[in-house]
């Protein structure tokens, strides 16, 4: 009787802060400007295996993007192109006119950037990097 | 993993089961057999039984006496394939006619009560995988066209050759298609000793734009009223009737307007109609027009408003393994809003999985330790196959449309092996080219809105029912390559090869948020789908470079690019020197390769002096296709230092002669021609 009693004022506690917190906390917007390097895949497809990947992306306030890209050993390759931000939507065309190979839901925690593509079935993690310089010299 | 939610019907029946055996305690001693199903409708004066062991005829009689059916083995023998037989569990199936009114059910329960008795399967009624409405097709076009071949409805064969044409659908991509066209123009169109059986309606064998095709027992008198073969039918010349025990009929219809609908003609014509005859339409492995094409065998397991009975279908395909089939096209599957996970069924059996397994242990081929089963994944556009095709070592297909994305009735998800093109009608009112056209029986009075259409061998149809026998003519044209080049395989090693034999489709999908159908009036989200089409689209080309042993290349059109080619010449491709680079006329016409000339700047490496197709510089290829299509290329590279061995000091390398073969595609390729995102 006397847990219950206070499972009941526990819960109700928790209840009333979960709305203090939402009404004094309101949420962000995303902003994804800034470059950011790729730190771990999570798939629930085929396995990349182990091949090396290297990826880092710049985001700017203008809605473009440069991506540097090593799969494999050898150099990066350069691309790059627009993108659009339309709440926790984010989609993009390479310069080529071809449109990204998903429409990512986008989540942030701290110096932190998730991708989920369409569907769920990958999410690739990123964190808030500036891109080396070596990096953007060891193109194709 | 193959996995569906457990049947409350079939928990029910164990719960009802649990509750009888109290009931019959003094009778039985032997734990009750199971009963399965497969489907949601069932045949309601028949079941099925497998005995522990082969019953005698005494064991057979006393039941028939004390259970009131009639008990009669479901799967003739063969001589000479009673072990095949026995392994597979098919000389042990009875089908069981209930002579006294009892019901299914009851007759079920008491029969898995027989202690001789290893299961009971009631009777599944498998639905033919079709939309359900078929459109003529009336016009004989005789546009010129680039095609190989000089049927005249090729034109509108999309399936085959997609050019994204606006008169197909407004939506249509180049590349949606199963790319055989320019398999047909340099590597096979067929070969007779490959028999496909098309497990459906009956097919119309004389039909204009089939029958020289159509698969003929020989050993078979037509007409005569004798089973000259011995093999236990009668006058079985194309195939047999398992529905009706006799001939094979194609335009059974009743008053109603209800009955055969084509479906068997029209599968039977999109795997092997006779190519570049001046008639009608093409099929995948339809020849050359030289009398090369693969054969069709007609298994009937629908007649009019009947059939689809698990034991017909079952006969049937034991029937294809024994007369010499090597695929069986099987457009059909059980509607079903419950049951079951493939362990249960691997556990327990049933005929129709029996039957395939005895099919697939077959040898019909010079190529293959075995035969292979396609099966249509089901047109609910529910997220998972039907069965059987759903089960985990039988390949379902799934279906696409013009647009390259997943037609808006088809089943995806689980149990789902592959895709291939299914047709969509709706893209534009009016307009049925973006369905799929193939071969139909001219007697069938209502063919679909048209009035107009008796008497038209064509139409279109769409369904993973069409899907279906596109992965069937192209797993025949491939056993034509493997006996062409003289390759054997095992027959599940060709199962791996068929199913990563594909074109990306995953990467449209996650594209793009939605797709319209309906004349624009309905969206399909398309989330659902993603990485839920099985591998992918099939591609004919790509499967006969596995075959060859030529790696495959994807390259994208209307774009420069460096294609990576490491996987060819070894992690050292960026450093080795390359001699040449050849590219017949026959890649540069069917890739519409763009000339290189003069010097790009900037990041990428300069261009040789002069023109050329295609180079090869730090491992990279570099092409610019302008259009989808498929072919070879020939590089030369040294092996072992920057020139070639055999001549004067210093020692050189030795020539590595290298074949890639490279598909033009419209989505990125993924060999470092597409970005992470």
């Amino acid at each position: 009787m006397m847990f219950k009693r206070f499972l009941i004022i526990a819960v109700a506690a928790l209840a009333l802060a979960g709305c203090k917190g939402h009404r004094e906390e309101p949420s962000k917007a995303i902003d994804v400007t800034g470059e950011w390097e790729l730190t771990s895949i999570t798939t629930r497809g085929a396995s990349i295996g182990g091949t090396p990947i290297a990826v880092y992306i710049s985001f700017t306030a203008e809605k473009t993007f440069e991506l540097y890209q090593m799969i494999g050993e050898g150099r990066y390759t350069y691309f790059k192109g627009t993108y659009q931000l339309s709440g926790e939507s984010l989609s993009g065309t390479y310069e080529s006119g071809k449109p990204w190979g998903s429409v990512y839901t986008v989540a942030m925690e701290g110096d932190q950037m998730t991708l989920t593509t369409n569907g769920g079935s990958e999410t690739d993690t990123y964190r808030k990097t500036t891109i080396p310089q070596a990096v953007k010299d060891n193109i194709y | 993993m193959k996995y569906f939610k457990l049947s409350v019907a079939f928990l029910a029946s164990l719960v009802l089961f649990s509750c009888n055996r109290e009931e019959i305690e003094g009778e039985v001693e032997a734990q009750a057999a199971p009963i399965v199903r497969l489907g949601d409708e069932i045949v309601g004066d028949a079941l099925a039984v497998k005995f522990a062991s082969v019953p005698t005829a005494s064991e057979i009689s006393e039941i028939e006496a004390q259970k009131g059916v009639t008990l009669q083995r479901v799967f003739p023998s063969t001589p000479g394939k009673e072990e095949l037989e026995a392994r597979f569990g098919l000389d042990r199936w009875y089908e069981a006619t209930i002579e006294d009114g009892s019901s299914v059910e009851k007759v079920a329960h008491t029969l898995s009560k027989v202690r001789s008795v290893q299961l009971v399967q009631l009777e599944s009624i498998a639905r033919k995988e079709y939309e359900g409405t078929v459109y003529p097709e009336s016009s004989s076009d005789t546009r010129a066209t680039a095609a190989t071949f000089n049927d005249p409805m090729l034109i509108n064969q999309w399936n085959y050759k997609n050019g994204g044409s606006a008169s197909i659908s407004k939506t249509a991509m180049a590349g949606a298609d199963v790319n055989v066209s320019d398999v047909w123009a340099n590597l096979t169109c067929g070969d007779p000793s490959i028999i496909v059986a098309v497990v459906d309606e009956g097919v119309k064998h004389s039909h204009p734009d089939l029958q020289a095709n159509m698969w003929v027992n020989s050993k078979e008198v037509p007409g005569n009223g004798v089973d000259d073969d011995g093999n236990g039918y009668i006058d079985d010349v194309y195939g047999y009737n398992f529905v009706d025990n006799g001939p094979i009929t194609w335009a059974i219809v009743n008053a109603a307007g209800d009955g055969d609908s084509g479906h068997g003609t029209h599968c039977a014509g999109t795997i092997a109609a006779v190519n570049n005859n001046g008639k009608g339409v093409c099929g995948v492995a339809g020849g050359s027009g030289a009398g090369d094409g693969c054969r069709i065998m007609s298994c009937q397991v629908f007649s009019g408003i009947r059939g689809g009975s698990a034991s017909a279908g079952s006969r049937a395909i034991k029937y294809a393994a024994d007369m010499g089939a090597s695929i069986i096209s099987c457009s059909f599957g059980y509607t079903s809003a419950y049951q079951s996970d493939d362990a249960y069924i691997r556990a327990v059996g049933s005929m129709e999985i029996d039957a395939v397994h005895y099919f697939e242990a077959c040898r019909n081929n010079d190529v293959l330790d075995g035969n292979i089963a396609i099966f249509a994944a089901g047109n609910e556009a529910h997220d998972y196959a039907h069965y059987p095709g759903a089960f985990y070592d039988i390949i379902s297909v799934s279906a696409f449309g013009p647009d390259g994305l997943p037609a808006y009735y088809t089943n995806y998800g689980p149990g789902c092996n592959i895709s291939a093109p299914g047709g969509e009608a709706y893209h534009s009112s009016g307009n049925f080219k973006s369905m799929i056209l193939s071969t139909l029986p001219s007697e069938l009075q209502e063919l679909g809105e048209s009035s107009s259409s008796k008497g038209l061998d064509y139409g279109y149809m769409q369904g993973t029912s069409m899907a279906c026998p596109h992965v069937s003519g192209v797993v025949a044209l491939a056993l034509s390559y493997a006996k062409q080049l003289g390759k054997k395989f095992t027959r599940d090693e060709f199962k791996r090869m068929i199913l990563s034999s594909v074109n990306d489709i995953d990467q449209r999908i996650g594209s793009k948020a939605s797709k319209t159908y309906a004349y624009g009036h309905q969206e399909l989200p398309l989330a659902p789908y993603y990485h839920q089409m099985g591998t992918g689209m099939i591609d004919a080309w790509r499967l006969m470079m596995k075959i060859e042993g030529t790696p495959c290349l994807t390259a994208t059109t209307g774009k420069s690019q460096y294609i990576d080619i490491s996987s060819v010449f070894g992690t050292a491709s960026v450093s080795l020197t390359y001699l040449d680079v050849k590219v017949p006329q026959a890649t540069i016409d069917a890739l519409g390769l763009q000339k290189i000339t003069g010097t790009t700047s900037g990041k990428y490496v300069p261009v040789p002096e002069g023109e050329c197709y295609a180079y090869v510089q730090f491992g990279r290829l570099y092409i610019h296709p302008t259009k989808t299509g498929s072919g070879k290329i020939y590089v030369d590279a040294v092996g072992g230092g920057d020139h070639l061995g055999g001549g004067s000091n210093p020692p050189g390398g030795m020539k590595l002669e290298q074949v890639v073969s490279l598909v033009a595609r419209e989505v990125d390729g993924g060999n470092g021609t597409g970005g992470w995102l």
